[in-house]
Parts: C-alpha cells; sequence; structure tokens
C-alpha cells in the first residue's frame, strides 16, 4: 500500500528528528521513514557491568564492525582513511554520542570571503540564530551565556555540567596558559529537565546514557514529534527516490524488513540521511533524466567530503584523573586558536576540548602490550589519562569524496559507500599546531608526558559536506532553503549541506538548519 | 574486518559455557597462549583464572566466519609444539606468530578476545579497582560532583571579544 504525506523526510536521526518535530507543530502530515530501529533500553552497553565489552562489540560507532542489519557497507579509503562512525538507528548517529553542543561562528559561514578558505554559506550566523536558541531548549543544553569568543546569547537552559577534579585541573591549566576558554556546552541535562533526569556523571557517555540525562533525538524531538501526528516508519531501507514526469520528486521506494518493496509519496521529499547516507542515496537514484545521479547536474553530489581535521593529545599525570565519572566530552573547551591568524602559517583554526580519560579495557588494547609487563603498564596508564582532543576546520576539496560501492552491498543488495580522504597541506599544519597546544595544555594542567593519536586514521565523527548548500548551481547541490537546485521540491537537511564545517561539532547546527528548513518548508507550502 | 575479529557479534558472561567450537588440545593450546598474554603475578591473576577460552569458543560458535582464522592461528602454535615449550620460549614463538603476515591479525583478534574476558571478570575488576581506583560500577551508577562554580570564568569574561565580525 502506498503510504502518501506532505513532507517524506528520509532519515530520523538529528536532523530528520528536529525537522519533523518542528512541521509537526505547525501542523504539517509527516511521514518519516528511518531505516534503523529504536534502540532499546536494554542495548545500552552502559546499562550492563560488562558495558566495556559492549561497547567495542554491538554499540561500534564503525558500522563495518558492528554490523546492524540496517547498517549498509562503508570502505575507507586514501591517505587519511576516515574511520567513518554512523549509527542507523532513530536518532541517526546522535545515538553513540557526547553531546557537544556548539554553535558555528559568524567567521564560519564567510570562510572565501574573510580567508580565502572554501565557500561562503548562502546563509549566516543570523539566520540560524534564533533555530539554535530554539534547538538548546528543546535539546536542554547545559551551559553558560558570556563567552567572548562567540557573539552574545541568551543565557543557556541549564547551568554547566559538574567539572570533577579533572575537569578543575584542565581549567587550571588553561588559566596558567592566559588562554580564552570556555565550559563545554553539551546537550546533558544538568538539572531535571522535561522529563530527563538530572546528569549523575557517569561518564564515558558515548557509550550510551542509562539515566536518559544525555540529550539524543530519540528522548527530546521524537516523543514529542509522535505525540503531534508524525508517522515515523522504522525498518524502512529506501532505495530511490522517484520523479514525476514534470521532473519533480514525487515519493520514494523502499523495502519494507520482509524485503518487499514499497511506495510512498509526498508533495516534499527530505533526505536526512547524513554525509554518507544522503549522498548515497542521491547517487543510487540515477535516471535518464539524472544519469550521474539525482540532483547532480554539477557533479558535487559526495564531493567535498569534509570530516575535521580530528585527533586526540593523552596526558599523563602522576594523579588519578577519576576516568570513571564525569561527562566524558566535558569540561572546557578553547577557542584561542579558532580565528584565521595571518601570523600563522594556515587558514582558518580549531578547538581543544579538554576531556576525561580511557576505560579499562580500552587503556589495556592502547597502552599495555602483552607478555610480562602488562599488569604494570596497565596500572601506569589507567586512571592517569586524561584526553585533549583538537578539531580543525578542513577545506571543502572536491577529490575528498563519497562514492557508491558496488562491489560491496547491504542486506536488500543496495550498493555500499566508499569514502576517499586525504588531509590537505593546511590540515596538516592546523593539526600539527593542534597537537602543539594540546601537548602545552597537558603539561600547563601537570601531565608529565603525552602521547599522539595522529592522523593515519582520522577520527570521523563528522561527516559533512557531500551535498553543499551554495548560490551556484553548477558548484552546489542545493540552495539556501536546502532546496535541490535541480529538484526544487527535493531538500537536503543534514550535515552534508555544509559548505564549511567549522571547527565545532556540527550536530547543533545539523538540528538548527533542520528547524529553519522546515519553517522554510511550512512557509512555501501553498507554492509548492 | 581482521581475521578472526568476530566484530559487532557480542557474548554476554552467562553465554560462555560448554565448548563447541574447539577441541580439548585447541583449547590447551588457547589457554597457555592466553596466559603468556596475560600472565598472573601475586597480585593480578592469569588469563586462565577468567573464562578466555571459554569467551573464544563462544564467539567462535556465534561468528563462524572466524573460525579458519584463529584454528589456523592455533594449528601453527600446535606445530611449533608450543604446549611443549617453556615460558620463554613460548614468548619467542609467540612474537613470531604476531610478526607474521597472514596470522599476525588472527593474533591481535585472539588478543582482543584475550583482554575482552578478563577485564569484564569481576575478580579482575577488583584487583583493577584496588590497583589503579578505577572503578568499573560507576559508569552503571553514577558518581556526585559539585556543580560548577562560574567564578572560575572571571577572567576570560572579562577579555575583550575574540570573534570576528562577519
Amino acid at each position: 500500500m502506498t503510504q502518501v504525506a506532505d513532507v517524506l523526510v528520509v532519515g530520523g536521526g538529528a536532523a530528520g528528528a528536529a525537522l519533523a518535530w518542528r512541521l509537526s507543530q505547525h501542523g504539517a502530515d509527516v511521514l518519516v521513514l528511518e531505516q534503523g530501529d529504536w534502540v532499546p533500553d536494554d542495548d545500552i552497553p552502559k546499562r550492563h557491568a560488562d558495558w566495556q565489552v559492549r561497547a567495542r562489540r554491538y554499540w561500534s560507532p564503525s558500522a563495518e564492525r558492528r554490523g546492524w542489519p540496517a547498517d549498509y557497507p562503508v570502505r575507507n579509503l586514501g591517505a587519511n582513511p576516515v574511520d567513518a562512525f554512523v549509527y542507523s538507528a532513530v536518532g541517526g548517529s546522535a545515538t553513540g554520542w557526547g553531546g557537544a553542543f556548539w554553535r558555528f561562528l559568524p567567521s564560519d559561514f564567510r570562510g572565501a570571503t574573510l580567508d580565502g578558505f572554501g565557500r561562503d554559506w548562502p546563509i549566516g550566523y543570523e539566520d540560524l540564530e534564533r533555530y539554535y536558541e530554539i534547538n538548546e531548549a528543546e535539546m536542554g543544553m547545559s551551559g553558560i551565556a558570556g563567552d567572548p569568543t562567540a557573539p552574545p546569547t541568551s543565557e543557556a537552559p541549564l547551568p554547566p555540567v559538574s567539572m570533577g577534579a579533572m575537569g578543575e585541573r584542565w581549567i587550571d591549566g588553561l588559566e596558567r596558559l592566559g588562554w580564552y576558554w570556555w565550559v563545554q556546552h553539551q546537550a546533558i541535562a544538568s538539572r531535571d529537565y522535561r522529563g530527563r533526569p538530572a546528569c549523575t556523571n557517569n561518564g564515558h557517555c558515548t557509550y550510551g546514557c542509562p539515566t536518559g540525562a544525555l540529550a539524543t533525538p530519540a528522548n527530546t524531538y521524537w516523543p514529542e514529534a509522535l505525540r503531534n501526528g508524525v508517522r515515523l516508519q522504522t525498518g524502512a531501507r529506501v532505495r530511490e527516490i522517484t520523479l514525476d514526469t514534470r521532473g519533480r520528486a514525487d515519493g520514494v521506494l523502499y523495502h519494507a524488513p520482509d524485503g518487499s518493496v514499497q511506495r510512498a509519496t509526498a508533495r516534499v521529499v527530505v533526505l536526512a540521511g547524513n554525509g554518507l547516507g544522503t549522498p548515497r542515496l542521491l547517487l543510487m537514484s540515477s535516471s535518464p533524466a539524472f544519469p550521474d545521479g539525482l540532483a547532480n547536474s554539477s557533479g558535487m553530489v559526495g564531493r567535498n567530503l569534509m570530516v575535521h581535521v580530528q585527533t586526540t593529545v593523552i596526558g599523563h599525570f602522576p594523579e588519578r584523573t577519576g576516568a570513571d565519572h564525569g561527562p566524558w566530552g566535558a569540561t572546557a573547551t578553547t577557542r584561542h586558536f579558532y580565528e584565521t591568524d595571518p601570523s600563522r602559517d594556515f587558514k582558518r583554526g580549531f578547538i581543544i576540548t579538554a576531556m576525561r580519560g580511557f576505560d579499562a579495557l580500552d587503556t589495556a588494547l592502547q597502552t599495555a602490550g602483552w607478555g610480562e609487563g602488562h599488569h604494570a603498564a596497565l596500572e601506569h596508564h589507567l586512571n592517569h589519562e586524561a584526553v585533549c582532543w583538537v578539531c580543525g576546520d578542513d577545506e571543502p576539496e572536491p577529490h575528498n569524496r563519497v562514492e557508491l560501492d558496488h562491489e560491496r552491498t547491504d542486506g536488500f543488495g543496495l550498493p555500499g559507500v566508499v569514502t576517499h580522504y586525504a588531509l590537505s597541506e593546511n590540515s596538516r599544519r592546523i593539526g600539527e599546531a593542534g597537537i602543539e597546544k594540546a601537548t602545552e595544555l597537558c603539561h600547563a594542567a601537570g601531565a608529565d608526558s603525552v602521547r599522539v593519536l595522529g592522523f593515519d586514521t582520522l577520527l570521523g565523527w563528522h561527516l559533512l559536506g557531500t551535498a553543499r548548500m551554495g548560490s551556484d548551481p553548477e558548484d552546489s547541490i542545493v540552495d539556501a532553503w536546502h532546496r535541490c537546485h535541480d529538484v526544487p521540491n527535493l531538500l537536503v537537511v543534514d550535515g552534508s549541506v555544509m559548505a564549511t564545517g567549522a571547527s565545532v561539532n556540527p550536530t547543533h547546527t545539523v538540528q538548527a538548519l533542520a528547524l529553519r528548513a522546515a519553517d522554510g518548508i511550512w512557509e512555501r507550502r501553498r507554492g509548492g | 574486518m581482521r581475521a578472526g575479529d568476530a566484530g559487532g557479534v557480542y557474548v554476554a558472561p552467562e553465554e560462555v559455557g560448554e565448548p563447541r567450537v574447539l577441541d580439548a588440545g585447541e583449547r590447551a593450546i588457547l589457554g597457555a597462549w592466553a596466559d603468556r598474554l596475560v600472565p598472573g603475578d601475586g597480585t593480578w591473576p592469569p588469563a586462565t583464572a577468567t573464562p578466555v577460552v571459554g569467551y573464544v569458543d563462544a564467539l567462535m560458535d556465534r561468528a563462524p566466519a572466524i573460525v579458519p582464522a584463529v584454528r589456523s592461528a592455533l594449528a601453527w602454535l600446535a606445530w611449533r609444539g608450543f604446549l611443549g615449550l617453556g615460558a620463554e620460549a613460548q614468548v619467542t614463538v609467540l612474537r613470531e606468530l604476531e610478526a607474521d603476515a597472514a596470522l599476525g591479525p588472527v593474533f591481535f583478534s585472539v588478543l582482543e578476545m584475550t583482554l575482552e574476558a578478563y577485564y569484564r571478570d569481576p575478580a579482575v575488576e577488583a584487583v583493577v579497582e584496588a590497583r589503579t581506583g578505577f572503578s568499573s560500577r560507576l559508569p552503571m551508577t553514577g558518581t556526585p560532583l559539585p556543580p560548577f562554580d562560574p567564578a572560575r570564568l572571571d577572567r576570560v569574561r572579562a577579555l575583550p571579544p575574540r570573534h570576528r565580525p562577519a
């Protein structure tokens, strides 16, 4: 049976949930197709004594390793292959995340004009400001206003999460260095908030929050969206976006869990499948009118993959670091090196987020070689380490890309994806500077040594830019309202629209974009 | 996927029972191998004081794709007379196995499975906590911490704006 809706959304993750919720507030008839399923509470690793093993096995952020039924194959190639992290589930990749929740800065939208870096966005900070505020309230952001490295904002809905002794140590280090820093903004309830309990500082947040203090789309936007009448169909693997005789999107074909091919139609189709899933579906939806993939007359679908210049510097401290407690992604972040500094040999910049230490199993695998010295090494490292995470701005480059992988297919015979990524010279210099400054911070905070993750394989939490937003149809996929230049009633609303990626965690901006896109759909509804 | 890697396949402690895949000889070699990876001392138990062998067997049962790889490594060790060697010689043989182009990935997979079974064992968790202060329970139950003191931001708050207008 064909399902019919005003707006059909493909993907129930951070963007799809926010967009569906906003549209449902307006009263729109919304159908969301999500290839994954709800994550049962009992699957959350930290509800179980052996959470460290569960986290590495079925909860792994790598689809390749995890192998859930809804996962599609992802292969990573290039000089600096990306360890692409995605979750196919209601809540998407914000299923196993830490909740870092930063706004982009005004300069992030004007990289080309200000720095000759990447492309300018066709929208600016001011276009997203009110949506950032809505998102902070809906997700329940903890933080505090007044950061001089950002434009003024309203006060955060919730006060900062607790720092603990390790957080205080990091702050002491930042103060000694005299850098700008601010408490980490987090989508974590520091007090009871809208039915979610206050954080109890369990730590290791990416392994799932056993209390629900960590916001996910599944415990924020989705419950209210469903109450408002949004229809969410899980286990729906979309295989193709279909067009009518005028070349407008009219729906999708998808596999139900039993393998049967079903159809859903709508006046507006929205893709919210993230930086891998969205270009995958566009490229899979080729036709005589779009032989190189739907909405791809520019050839830019899948191009300009950005993942941020991510690495970690891990400080070793003589004192214990409390690695068994405290919100993992907190404590403090410095944007001292965020903006372009002409005295440096690179454009744009980076943040350093001071975090906490690894668990016993991870520490054993990372630092304690096998044999007689195993336990001595474990005792040296475990609970004596804390992580500085470096996140830098990587310029969009067409050769960094996502392509279909016809050699490896999913459970329905649909192609997987292959990513190709190599750090640019500018990114390398950002990374080197980030490592240098993070090392400086570790020592200022009292570390007696550091170890560095490096860049052989890139952390792939942030998958951006592969269907970018722009004013020029020959150089971008969607316009300022997320409408595909080639197919105006087909929208892309996720991290793949980012023209540049800034230097902060993108989820807050992904959701702000989704809320704004929903308003755009609603305002234009009479025009179709 | 790395040879011998069971990927996302998970086996709970209570699912580790009677062996289903490995024969007695293979289990003996695997146990000796695990004890060289994680030897015991007066404080720390050796690997085989925990259900390492049963865990690997259960993962092989649940993930049959890894069986040939693990079996080939065990056969290689049998061919080298592993069980008849002294501790030092066993370490030397394992170093060869680890460096072998074909079997090295299996070696790491067995190391990973060994550490998983070992560090989730309640007796080992108790030693971890006693020796390092790291509690595996606290991430389940939580830890009370004092609230953040906003006065820590006083210096930064007084600094001039640092973001660029667009």
